[in-house]
């Protein structure tokens, strides 16, 4: 558990790697927006060009996309059967007798598949090569105008970034209670599931216990340095948005561009 | 002599129906000095700390902290700024994902620009030689690298005083060692005023002055010489001596005389030598 790494970022010196995170998460929310621009085989293609293209640039293992996928899979090969099965339009395909397959069928299952398949493979790009704590800082300052409308968009990130850096320690914790009950008898991977479930009761008591210590030990030690709330505060976390990031905007605009064009 | 804090007449309790915490505590904290806090759990020792930066505030009396009160509100944050605590669990006061961030926490909290929040990071992490960790996250430092992080921190906001409150207790003894020279290099060479409570009575007597709390009461107060003369005392609230005056204590017992209180195993050892030339 040592080695652990938060959340999935692969460290990396890629291009998209270098990219300002505020630069990547516009460009994901744009890219869920513009999925939906897509209706034919054409513009499906296009889509499909632009994310094989950012996952070939961000050098990532090929493992660590198929990892972010893995789950999501069934949810994708369920949605394509659904849709084979269920929309009944343009010619028939075959005709199994309890089943028949239309062309519109297969077409609207392959391009809902697809859709959902570039959604998660260009957000998993995105927290694939971004620190979790980038991503924060970077919504931080995205959302920062909404503040003048009370949303409490410091105290959001300050939360974040302070689950982030005790998830390490508390994991760590966690370790430590399992060995002290495993020596005890307790089991916690092997044996009936009423056993195993009532052996986790034993480790989440402290596990809780010793997490609100902490926090209000925390408490204590950010009131004793100062913190005031977000009022006035400077950031030690400089983002720069740089020529790279122009550019992936520019590769945005004519994809959208190309999109509005050849969609029928 | 320059006074920086001086405590009056203060009483404080954490609840209206409970007993007090703190009866009636006066004391004064001087420029440059480290003064030890000792006394044994529960005597009022951390409460007495959270009241010098304002973090509590006395039911009775005042605490002034470079003339500044904490009762008046406008104060508090210059009384903060004044006062750092470095507290006793090295996880639990680590605010940043990585050293440089958690040394920065106190200064973005100030609204210093980044720039000088920069120079003021590096200057406070030489001091405390973590200038090599900058970008480590805290669960691969020790506990000894994590409190001088906490120290470096609080530095960086140019205190007058820092308070370790049992900094050292969950440290291993290199990492208590580690800690301890370097607050004394800090007051040698910056001359820092250091307030350490503590439990160890053997860093206690490396101390300038020592105050010893019974109860939520100062019940004594001096040097380290004059306040180990009595031992009896000490021992009755639940403290243990410094393990050089045991063996004094324990020898004297015995009927074997000593001029000067032995308060660290060299000056024990020069005292024993004393005593067999001149037998
Ligand atoms: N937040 C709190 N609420 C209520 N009572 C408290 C609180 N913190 C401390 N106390 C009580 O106040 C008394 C003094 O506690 P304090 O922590 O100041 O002692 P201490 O000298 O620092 O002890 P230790 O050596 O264990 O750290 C104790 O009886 C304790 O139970
Ligand atoms: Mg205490």
């Amino acid at each position: 558990m040592q080695n652990i790494i938060i959340g999935q970022y692969v460290p990396g010196q890629s291009f998209i790697h270098k990219l300002d995170p505020r630069a990547k998460l516009l460009t994901a929310f744009l890219f869920v927006i513009i999925v939906f621009l897509a209706n034919n085989w054409l513009t499906y293609a296009l889509l499909g060009a632009f994310t094989l293209i950012a996952v070939f640039v961000s050098r990532l293992p090929l493992r660590y996309i198929y990892n972010g996928l893995k789950p999501i899979l069934l949810v994708i090969i369920l949605t394509f059967l659904l849709h084979v099965f269920l929309t009944k339009e343009g010619p028939l395909l075959f005709n199994l007798g309890f089943l028949e397959v239309y062309e519109g069928g297969v077409k609207q299952g392959v391009f809902i598949s697809l859709r959902l398949l570039f959604l998660i493979m260009i957000t998993s790009l995105l927290t694939l090569t971004t620190t979790p704590i980038d991503i924060t800082v970077g919504i931080e300052t995205l959302l920062g105008p909404m503040k003048k409308i009370g949303l409490p968009v410091h105290e959001f990130a300050l939360m974040m970034s302070i689950a982030l850096r005790f998830i390490p320690t508390l994991l760590e914790e966690t370790e430590k209670i399992m060995k002290a009950q495993s020596a005890r008898g307790a089991q916690f991977s092997t044996g009936p599931i009423k056993e195993r479930l009532k052996s986790i009761v034993p480790l989440l008591v402290p596990l809780f216990v010793s997490a609100f210590k902490r926090a209000e030990d925390l408490a204590m030690a950010m009131e004793a340095r100062g913190y005031r709330g977000g009022e006035g505060r400077t950031s030690i976390r400089l983002l720069k948005w740089s020529g790279k990031d122009t550019t992936l905007f520019i590769i945005l605009l004519i994809l959208s561009i190309g999109l509005l064009l050849l969609r029928s | 002599m320059e006074e920086l804090i001086s405590v009056q007449n203060v009483s404080f309790r954490y609840q209206e129906e409970h007993p007090y915490v703190l009866k009636d505590v006066g004391l004064s904290v001087q420029k440059g000095e480290w003064l030890a806090i000792v006394g044994h759990n529960g005597s009022g020792k951390s409460t007495l700390a959270r009241l010098l930066n304002g973090l509590l505030l006395p039911e009775k009396g005042d605490v002034l902290v470079e003339g500044f009160n904490s009762r008046d509100e406008e104060s508090i944050w210059e009384i903060r700024r004044r006062v750092g605590i470095v507290f006793q669990n090295p996880d639990n006061q680590f605010v940043g994902t990585s050293v440089q961030d958690d040394v920065a926490f106190g200064l973005e909290n100030s609204g210093m620009p980044r720039e000088k929040m920069l120079e003021r990071i590096s200057e406070s992490v030489k001091k405390v030689r973590m200038e090599d960790f900058l970008d480590q996250e805290p669960h691969r430092l020790s506990g000894g690298q994590k409190q001088r992080v906490a120290i470096a921190g609080i530095i960086a906001l140019r205190p007058s005083i820092v308070i370790l409150d049992e900094a050292t207790s969950m440290l291993d003894p290199a990492g208590r060692k580690e800690v301890l020279q370097t607050m004394r290099e800090l007051k040698k060479e910056e001359g820092m005023t250091v307030i350490s409570i503590t439990h160890d009575l053997e860093e206690a007597a490396r101390a300038d002055r020592i105050i010893v709390m019974n109860a939520g009461e100062v019940i004594d107060e001096g040097l380290p010489v004059d306040v180990f003369k009595k031992g009896d005392m000490l021992e009755k609230i639940g403290l243990d001596l410094p393990f050089p005056l045991q063996v004094q204590r324990a020898l004297r017992e015995k009927g074997y005389d000593f001029e000067k209180l032995t308060l660290s195993q060299e000056e024990l050892v020069n005292e024993l030598w004393t005593f067999q030339l001149k037998s």
